[in-house]
């Protein structure tokens, strides 16, 4: 085969749709391979696993992860640059595999992606066999577009994972306490997810317990760390009546635990009768507070700062009295936090964007309209720049 | 809406990082960068000016948190100057405010 048609066939491969062991046989096809071979670098960034194989066992099972800078695809990824072997031998080669279908000629080149390592690919050849200065533009030129689709590929995973994630951890309907009505949001963001997370739950002795939290950061990382605030959460809650208490515990656990990672955390506990609500804020957005026959307001809680910062100090907590009728909403700063550039000069669209809140909170409405309803007014039909979470508790008139 | 820094000298031998237009995720690194020659420059520690700051986010707070932990670690301080009224609240409602804002001298005495 000519070059040129060599070329063709390998621009002709779709690797859009199908899996990577398909894309894999029909590079073997259209270069003249017997065996071909994705390994991609692992999270810590010094291992190579096997991920997709055409032309030697389908499991991979007995394949073995290969250090970075050892062996054929270790000294590829180490590199950078292509590299190819003509006589293989254990010296040369770690894969158990490769040796036991007796491949006799390897070419190896880097899988980059923004000049990011994302794996090497590798084909290789039964017979002896010199590789030609355009089969290796070839694979380069091939490596380059599975790189990218391996980097979409991972995108969309760790969104999708992220998603369910959050999904799962997100109480499905928050009820009725008492006298106390509640509804809550969550609207992600498109494109990128963060770490928004609200929750209601029951305590001992009918005491019931409110959050709204926000983990700073973005994608599956922030899910995760907010997956583990929330249960920890839950478990400090059982143990401390304090909402303070329970903050200042959480605080020093993910301190200690998810170093870097910063979170604030708005955390409410009430108890029969239920007409009051003590908080603690972890450097969260203050909640409106909407009773009849008043303007909505800021409710004058303390804020401390927000966990992971400088654990250990006393944290402060502010009780807050609801006459029958009342309303507070809590939310996360996504909800009201925009960009000046959708109107340049005026800098104050936090201010603006609380305003609006306020004016469309009625203590009238019941829980799940006044969320529609502030949704409606604040977002209208933006995109969502970043997740927000909103929740609305409401004291029967 | 990028972010313009500026190095220069401040007193008792720290760096005043004086920080222009919008601290985000976007200007994540070149902050980071900056602080960090800064602070190999100077052991004394940073000030970060935050006068011309027209957007943060709780990406840019993250930033900022990052950076004065790297100044603390390294036994060098970390204080803000005059933040603009809406960063200054953003702090405040994070409860940062108080922690990096330098007291006037008569009250540390």
């Amino acid at each position: 085969m000519y070059p040129d048609e060599i070329d063709a066939k390998i621009a002709a491969i779709d690797v859009r749709s199908v899996d990577y062991e398909t894309i894999l046989a029909e590079l073997r096809g259209a270069i003249g391979a017997d065996t071909a071979t994705i390994l991609l670098l692992d999270r810590t960034g010094s291992i190579l696993d096997p991920t997709a194989t055409s032309g030697l066992d389908r499991t991979l099972r007995r394949a073995r992860r290969i250090p970075v800078g050892q062996g054929f695809a270790g000294t590829v990824a180490a590199t950078r640059a292509p590299y190819e072997i003509t006589d293989v031998s254990p010296q040369n080669v770690l894969n158990p595999v490769l040796l036991e279908h007796r491949v006799h000629s390897l070419l190896g080149v880097p899988l980059l992606f923004n000049g990011r390592l994302l794996g090497v690919l590798h084909v290789g050849v039964l017979k002896r066999h010199t590789f030609s200065g355009e089969e290796h533009t070839l694979m380069e030129r091939f490596a380059a577009k599975l790189a990218a689709e391996i980097h979409a590929r991972r995108l969309a995973e760790e969104r999708s994972a992220a998603r369910i994630l959050q999904h799962s951890l997100l109480p499905s309907a928050p009820s009725l306490v008492g006298d106390w009505a509640i509804a809550a949001r969550y609207i992600p963001a498109e494109g990128d997810l963060g770490g928004d997370w609200y929750d209601v739950f029951n305590l001992e002795n009918g005491r019931i317990g409110i959050v709204m939290g926000d983990v700073i950061g973005h994608g599956l990382q922030a899910a995760v760390v907010m997956g583990r605030l929330r249960s920890a959460l839950r478990a400090y809650a059982l143990e401390h009546s304090s909402p303070a208490e329970v903050l200042t515990r959480l605080d020093a656990k993910l301190s200690h635990f998810e170093r870097g990672a910063l979170a604030t955390v708005l955390f409410g506990v009430s108890e029969a009768p239920y007409e009051t609500w003590t908080f603690s804020s972890a450097g969260h957005m203050n909640p409106i507070l909407a009773a009849p026959g008043r303007p909505a307001a800021e409710a004058p809680l303390a804020t401390d700062p927000l966990l992971g910062f400088r654990p250990g100090r006393a944290r402060r907590e502010t009780t807050l009295t609801f006459p029958p009728g009342a309303s507070i909403c809590l939310f996360t700063d996504g909800l009201i936090e925009r960009r000046p550039a959708t109107r340049p000069g005026q800098n104050d669209e936090l201010q603006a964007n609380l305003d609006k809140l306020m004016a469309a909170f009625h203590a009238e409405d019941d829980p799940e309209t006044a969320c529609s309803r502030i949704i409606t007014a604040v977002v209208g039909d933006h995109l969502a720049e970043d997740d927000m979470a909103m929740l609305i508790a409401h004291r029967a008139a | 809406m990028d972010l313009t820094i500026t190095a220069e000298p401040a007193d008792n031998g720290r760096i005043r990082l004086r920080l222009n237009g919008s601290v985000d995720l976007v200007s994540r690194d070149a902050l980071l960068e900056h602080g960090r020659s800064a602070l190999l420059e100077t052991p004394a520690g940073l000030l970060l000016n935050l006068s011309e700051v027209n957007f943060m986010d709780s990406a840019g707070i993250g930033t900022l948190i990052a950076l004065s932990r790297e100044a603390e670690d390294s036994g060098a301080g970390f204080a803000i100057e005059k933040p603009s009224q809406r960063v200054e609240r953003l702090l405040t409602l994070t409860g940062l405010h108080d922690a990096w804002t330098e007291q006037p001298p008569s009250e540390l005495t």
